[in-house]
C-alpha cells in the first residue's frame, strides 16, 4: 500500500508515521506535504496512491480545497485537532475522521476500512470489465446519518432496502435500519445486480438475506429477512422466474 | 459589566492549541523524553498563568513575558524551523498590560499566516517608545481577514478602559504589526 501525508507540523507527521508503521507496516509513506499548494501540484500528476492522510488545517489553507480542485480516487483519512468538519470530510472522499491526539486503535480501524474499500473497488472493476464494459461500477457503500455523526455502511453489511411511508431504509446484518436518500428505483440502477434483487415495489433484498425462502400462496415466494418482522417480503408473481434465475446464478 | 469585558481576552486560548499540543506530546514521549517533560512543564505554566490572571485587570509586562516565553517554547516545539519568534522587549518595573494581550497577538499571527517549510513565519516582539509591538512577516492564508479584525477590535475595546492612547496597526506589503500602549502602574 502506498500513501501520502498532508500535515503542517513535523511532530504530528512523526507521530502519525510511527502509528502507521505499527498498525500497517506494509504501508509506504511516499511523500509529506505541508501546504495545499504543494499537495495540488503533486496530485495533479496523478500518482498511484492507495490512501491519503490529511490534516484539515494546512499551512496555507484548508485541505478540502485540494480535493475540490484535484480529482482523487483513493480513500482519504482526515485528521484534526478540534473541528466540526466531518460532513465536508465525507463529501471529499473521506472515509474516516480522526481526532488528535490520534489513537492507535482508531487509526487501525480506519486503515482496515480503507483497505476493504480498495479491494472492493478492484473486484468490482474486474467484474465489470468482464461482464459489461458500459455499466457503471456498482455502489460499494452508503453514508448514513446517526444522530450528528456520519457512518459508512458497506454493501456487504446490508441485508435489504425497503420503502416505508415514502422513506427508504437500509437494513443491516446487525439488524439496524438507516434512512437513505435514494428511492428503490434509483437503487436498482446503482446496486450490484449479482448481489441485490428487487422482489417487489417495497423491497430490494441481498443474496445474503435469501437463506429462508418459503413457498407462498399464488405461486409466490416469501423471504424471511433476519430482523425484519413483515409478512410482505414476498417476491411478486411476475418476478418469481427472474428471481429464481438470479438465485441460481 | 467590567468583569465580563475582561473575560473575553482570557477565553482566547484556542482549543486547537490544546489538542495540537497533546498531539505533539504523543510524539515527544517516544522521541525525546526529556523534551516531553519540558513540554509538559511549560504547558502547565501556561495554563497556570491563564487561570491566575483570570481575575486581574492588569498584569506587569514582566509577568506576561514569562508566560509568553512558555507559549513561544510550545509553539517552537510544534513548528520548529518553520517559525521564528524573537523576543527583544525588555520590560520596566512599572509597565503593565491587559493579561493575555501578547498571547492573542502572537496567536493571531500564527492563525492567519502561512507557516510552512517554503515560507517560514517570523515574529518579533519589540519596544517602540512606550508601546510594545508584535510584528510579523505578512504571508496571509486566504480567508483569515474577518477573525483577525475581531480579535484586534477586542483588544482595542479593552485598552480604552485604561488609556487614551490607541492601538496602532501597521500593514505593508511584507509585514503586519500591532503596537499596544504600555500602561504605567500609577495609572491603574
Amino acid at each position: 500500500m502506498k500513501g501520502i501525508i498532508l500535515e503542517d507540523e513535523n511532530r504530528a507527521v512523526n507521530h502519525l508515521k510511527r502509528l502507521i508503521h505499527r498498525v500497517a507496516p506494509e504501508m509506504e509513506v511516499l511523500q509529506v506535504f505541508d501546504t495545499v499548494r504543494d499537495a495540488i501540484t503533486y496530485l495533479e500528476r496523478e500518482p498511484a496512491l492507495d490512501l491519503i492522510f490529511s490534516d484539515v488545517q494546512l499551512a496555507d489553507g484548508i485541505s478540502f480545497e485540494i480535493f475540490s480542485k484535484v480529482r482523487v480516487d483513493c480513500p482519504i483519512i482526515f485528521t484534526t485537532a478540534y473541528d466540526t468538519y466531518a460532513i465536508e470530510a465525507f463529501n471529499a472522499n473521506g472515509i474516516d475522521y480522526l481526532l488528535k491526539p490520534i489513537e492507535e486503535e482508531r487509526l487501525r480501524k480506519a486503515i482496515v476500512k480503507a483497505r476493504q474499500l480498495t479491494t472492493q473497488i478492484d473486484l468490482e472493476g474486474l467484474l465489470n470489465m468482464k461482464m459489461d464494459a458500459a455499466r457503471k461500477p456498482a455502489k460499494s457503500r452508503f453514508m448514513v446519518k446517526v444522530g450528528e455523526k456520519i457512518r459508512t455502511i458497506l454493501v456487504e453489511e446490508i441485508l435489504a432496502f425497503y420503502s416505508f411511508e415514502k422513506t427508504t431504509y437500509l437494513h443491516t446484518k446487525a439488524h439496524r435500519n438507516y434512512i437513505i436518500d435514494y428511492s428503490l428505483d434509483e437503487l436498482e440502477g446503482l446496486l450490484d445486480q449479482d448481489r441485490f434483487f428487487k422482489i417487489n415495489r417495497k423491497y430490494i433484498v441481498s443474496i445474503d438475506a435469501c437463506a429462508q425462502i418459503i413457498a407462498w400462496s399464488n405461486n409466490r415466494l416469501k423471504i424471511d429477512v433476519e430482523g425484519i418482522d413483515d409478512d410482505k417480503i414476498v417476491v411478486a408473481r411476475e418476478r418469481v422466474r427472474d428471481f429464481k434465475a438470479w438465485l441460481d446464478s | 459589566m467590567l468583569a465580563y469585558k475582561y473575560e473575553s481576552l482570557q477565553n482566547q486560548i484556542n482549543p486547537h492549541f490544546l489538542f495540537n499540543s497533546f498531539n505533539v506530546l504523543s510524539d515527544l514521549v517516544y522521541e525525546d523524553q526529556k523534551k516531553a517533560v519540558g513540554f509538559i512543564t511549560q504547558l502547565s505554566q501556561l495554563f497556570r498563568y491563564v487561570l491566575d490572571s483570570r481575575d486581574k485587570e492588569l498584569v506587569p509586562v514582566r509577568e506576561e513575558l514569562e508566560f509568553i516565553r512558555a507559549y513561544i517554547y510550545l509553539l517552537k516545539t510544534r513548528f520548529e524551523d518553520k517559525l521564528s519568534i524573537q523576543l527583544e522587549f525588555v520590560a520596566l518595573d512599572e509597565e503593565m498590560l491587559v493579561p493575555m494581550t501578547l498571547q492573542l497577538l502572537i496567536e493571531n499571527c500564527v492563525k492567519h499566516n502561512e507557516i510552512s517549510a517554503s515560507k517560514p513565519l517570523r515574529i518579533r516582539i519589540l519596544r517602540e517608545k512606550d508601546y510594545i509591538k508584535v510584528e510579523n512577516t505578512l504571508q496571509p492564508k486566504p480567508l483569515g481577514e474577518e477573525s483577525r479584525k475581531t480579535g484586534l477590535s477586542n483588544i482595542t475595546q479593552q485598552y480604552k478602559y485604561f488609556t487614551d492612547k490607541g492601538i496602532f496597526i501597521t500593514e505593508t506589503d511584507r509585514s503586519f504589526a500591532v503596537a499596544v500602549p504600555l500602561i504605567k502602574s500609577e495609572q491603574k
